[in-house]
């Protein structure tokens, strides 16, 4: 019994000291960035990172330190990552920009379904937890209401709860809808970003494949398929092509 | 004090050693020069100058101490500094390095007795010309001295025509020699020859790899002995010469070039040397419209000429113009050494404090072998208002101007402290997000499940009871019946009364404490449609309550309200629902 609390304690201790060691790794990468350090301010972001954690800002404050040394690139990459998770940030955005200007491909971008795109700004206000989280707490309120409205013998309650209880249901039903596509969106999305300089995209997932077009880094494409190293990319104007693996780097 | 001498001699050869002084000394002290033989000295000479010139005299004296030595065997020998005292003040010479060398054959062409030819040719070794560089490899912008020299060991009599090598590749810039040459005795590989410079250049490569300096070519004349025909004429005016001519070439020289190493400053442009720079300003404090200058000062040993002018951003409310270029450098074989001067000027159009930002330089070390960046200090100019300022202040009210946007940057980073979480834990799709939907609805599941089995029970035992009502009610009346006929009339009473509450509770599903008349009487009216009949029930019950405490026993009441019960219940079991 002794046993286990010390264990406990010891294993709430390390966390502790690991969240505190995580915040100073990232306050010294803040420091190194302003004086102008990039090189020791990526290796200090990327520790964070590489030891499992994330945040827009992290991701962000990366994608500077990139910027600042030339590799826009990963620049790109890290901004792109920042504003899957605070698609809002003005901040991250106008960086976003930047760093696209820098890209060689301009591929014509297909217009997409007006309502898909409200759709998506509307779930983006909440990120995928508070979505879950409103879901979970709204479901066992309309349960009781239903409650309510089976063993409540006047009238007037049983409607109103029924009809509270179908609404809160609905509530409950749609956000667990949109926690899913936050959740697909932000962490199973299937978009990449080209980091070889020039790569020729085949028309199948072999070397010896003919060679439809060329792309360049800092270009993002869809992933629809793969065999193997190859991956089928999809590009916003909607061509499709095969390219190695090596070559892309997922968000 | 000087002291002079040559730089090469033979062994057994005789030469002058000369210490001057261009003062009158009251003491001589000759060095030590136990490493050759005196032949004669201290020989002293003086000269005397006296000029006068539009009414002002200058005199100058010089007095040499002459000494003639002899070279007694091969090596390197320095003479020490000689000592003079002047005015009761000590001065010492230069020290003289002398390399003596062993001796050697004597030129040819002043042979006797050797086969005379008219037109003898000159040998390559005793008169050439080569070209010399300091270094062979060198970085871009390093610079390298080039020295075109003759050599020989005959008598030259003059030059001829010459083709000075092309320094493609390089920039060129020639130092200063003096216009007639200098002989100079130099030991070549044991052989002593008298050098003379025919010029010397300063090089700065402009390009990387392998850069060949094509050969230069001399021609040269040559006086030379003639032997035949031997006259009466030639005894008697000595021998007789004749200028030969040769042409003489120098080999090519190759020099690489290395390319500057990687990594060059943005501020970098071309600069190779050791530098300085330095900044000045002659004033801060000024009205709108009156003219600053900023000087950027370079000074140092390097490609001097070739530094352009820095670029400073002055802010964009200052007209400023190209920047005046004043350069003073010389040319020596040390490199190119002295200052490059930008002046820049500023004419600022609005009041307001401003600031110039620092300029930075960069340069490549050559000592180092690294990129320097050198900055200037930074300078805050505050304008004030000048006279004519309102004129112009009415202007710009006109005419307003644009945003001037600078520069175009990613924003700042967010300094934080910012939340960070563990990556890719996400509320959605794990086991405690689906949990809590199945166990919420599993106990709504069961709590539903549960009521209904209750209530359905609990309909069951109404029922009965319900059936039982009317049961429960006669065998009640027949108790009060049997107490009629003992003319009990408190306990008649009370079994017409338990029959009457007990028909209701059944029926009503109340329970008996909770029965009175009020709640009765209001659940029976939602249950029956002739109201009549619930009068007459609650007026019955008056009636009974009513009797139960009198003390007066009337049968023929007892009866009629027996009869009264019996009609009420059966009537209620016909019209309840």
């Amino acid at each position: 019994m002794k046993k286990t609390a010390i264990l406990l304690l010891m294993i709430v201790l390390t966390a502790a000291v690991s969240a505190q060691r995580i915040y100073d790794l990232v306050e010294k990468g803040n420091l190194n960035y302003m004086s102008g350090d990039y090189e020791l301010a990526i290796e200090e972001y990327q520790a964070v990172i590489d030891s499992g954690y994330e945040s827009p800002e992290l991701y962000y404050n990366l994608g500077n330190a990139y910027y600042k040394s030339n590799k826009f690139t990963n620049a790109l990459v890290n901004y792109e990552k920042a504003a899957l998770l605070a698609p809002d940030d003005e901040d991250i955005q106008h960086n976003l920009e930047m760093a696209r200007q820098l890209v060689v491909d301009k591929i014509e971008k297909l217009p997409e379904f007006l309502p898909k795109i409200w759709y998506r700004q509307f779930i983006g206000l909440l990120k995928t937890d508070q979505w879950a989280l409103i879901s979970m707490i709204t479901f066992p309120i309309s349960l009781l209401l239903f409650l309510f409205y089976f063993f409540v013998r006047r009238i007037g309650i049983r409607k109103t709860a029924f009809l509270l209880a179908l609404f809160i249901m609905l509530v409950s039903a749609s956000t667990f809808i949109f926690s899913y596509n936050q959740k697909k969106l932000v962490y199973n999305n299937s978009y990449a970003i080209i980091i070889t300089p020039s790569v020729t995209i085949k028309s199948s997932p072999d070397e010896s494949g003919t060679e439809l077009f060329q792309l360049h880094e800092g270009t993002k494409v869809e992933i629809i398929d793969q065999l193997g190293d190859w991956k089928e990319i999809k590009l916003s104007d909607g061509n499709v092509g095969w390219l190695k693996l090596s070559d892309l780097v997922r968000l | 004090m000087t002291a002079e001498g040559p730089r090469v001699v033979e062994v057994g050869e005789q030469f002058v050693v000369n210490f001057s002084v261009n003062a009158k000394p009251s003491s001589f002290q000759a060095p030590d020069m136990k490493d050759f033989y005196v032949l004669s000295g201290p020989n002293q000479s003086t000269s005397q100058n006296f000029q006068i010139i539009n009414g002002k005299a200058s005199q100058s004296i010089t007095v040499t101490y002459t000494y003639y030595l002899q070279a007694t065997k091969p090596g390197t020998f320095i003479i020490p500094p000689a000592i003079v005292t002047v005015d009761k003040k000590d001065y010492n010479s230069n020290s003289l390095a002398i390399e003596v060398v062993g001796t050697q054959k004597q030129p040819q062409t002043a042979t006797q007795g050797e086969e005379p030819s008219a037109q003898q040719p000159v040998p390559d070794e005793e008169l050439f010309v080569r070209v010399t560089t300091d270094k062979t490899s060198v970085y871009q912008g390093e610079h390298i001295i080039a020295t075109l020299k003759i050599y020989t060991r005959l008598t030259i009599s003059g030059f001829g025509s010459s083709e000075m090598p092309d320094f493609a590749g390089f920039w060129t810039k020639d130092i200063e020699t003096p216009s007639q040459i200098n002989l100079q005795r130099e030991n070549v590989g044991g052989v002593i020859y008298s050098t003379g410079i025919i010029r010397k250049l300063i090089l700065f490569p402009q390009k990387t790899g392998e850069i060949t300096i094509s050969p230069f070519k001399l021609e040269t004349y040559v006086r030379q002995q003639v032997n035949t025909p031997r006259s009466i004429f030639d005894d008697f005016f000595g021998q007789s010469y004749k200028d030969v001519a040769k042409m003489l070439e120098s080999k090519s020289v190759v020099i690489n070039v290395k390319p500057l190493p990687a990594g060059k400053p943005d501020a970098f442009s071309g600069a190779v040397g050791s530098m300085s720079i330095e900044s000045e300003i002659d004033k801060t404090q000024v009205a709108t419209n009156d003219a600053i200058t900023i000087k950027i000062k370079v000074k140092g040993n390097g490609n001097l000429n070739l530094i352009e002018a820095p670029k400073i951003d002055f802010p964009p409310d200052f007209d400023n113009f190209d920047p005046k270029v004043t350069s003073n450098v010389t040319n020596s074989a040390a490199g190119q050494v002295g200052s490059k001067t930008f002046e820049y000027l500023l004419i600022p159009r609005h009041a307001g404090n401003y600031r110039i930002p620092p300029v930075s330089f960069s340069y490549f070390d050559l000592a180092r072998k690294q990129y320097q960046t050198l900055t200037t200090n930074e300078f805050k100019i505050s304008v004030s208002k000048g006279r004519e300022d309102e004129s112009v202040a009415v202007m710009s009210g006109m005419s307003k101007e644009e945003l001037k946007i600078l520069g175009n940057d990613i924003l700042f980073i967010k300094p934080g402290p910012f939340k960070i979480y563990p990556a890719g834990k996400i509320l959605f799709g794990t086991i405690q997000f689906y949990g809590l939907y199945a166990g919420s609805f599993i106990i709504f599941l069961a709590i539903v499940l549960f009521r209904r089995a209750h209530i359905k029970k609990i309909q069951n035992e109404e029922l009965v009871r319900n059936r039982k009502a009317n049961r429960v009610a006669k065998e009640r009346l027949k108790q009060a019946s049997a107490h009629l006929k003992q003319n009990k009339t408190e306990a008649f009473y009370e079994s017409i009364l338990k029959a009457l509450w007990g028909y209701l509770s059944d029926k009503l599903n109340i329970p008996v404490s909770e029965l009175s008349r009020e709640t009765a009487g209001k659940n029976l009216s939602t249950r029956i449609t002739e109201t009549v009949l619930v009068d007459d029930l609650l007026s019955l019950i008056d009636a009974c309550e009513m009797a139960r405490f009198s003390p007066s026993a009337d049968s023929q009441a007892m009866d009629k309200v027996y009869a009264d019960s019996v009609k009420v219940i059966s009537k209620l079991e016909q019209n309840i629902r």
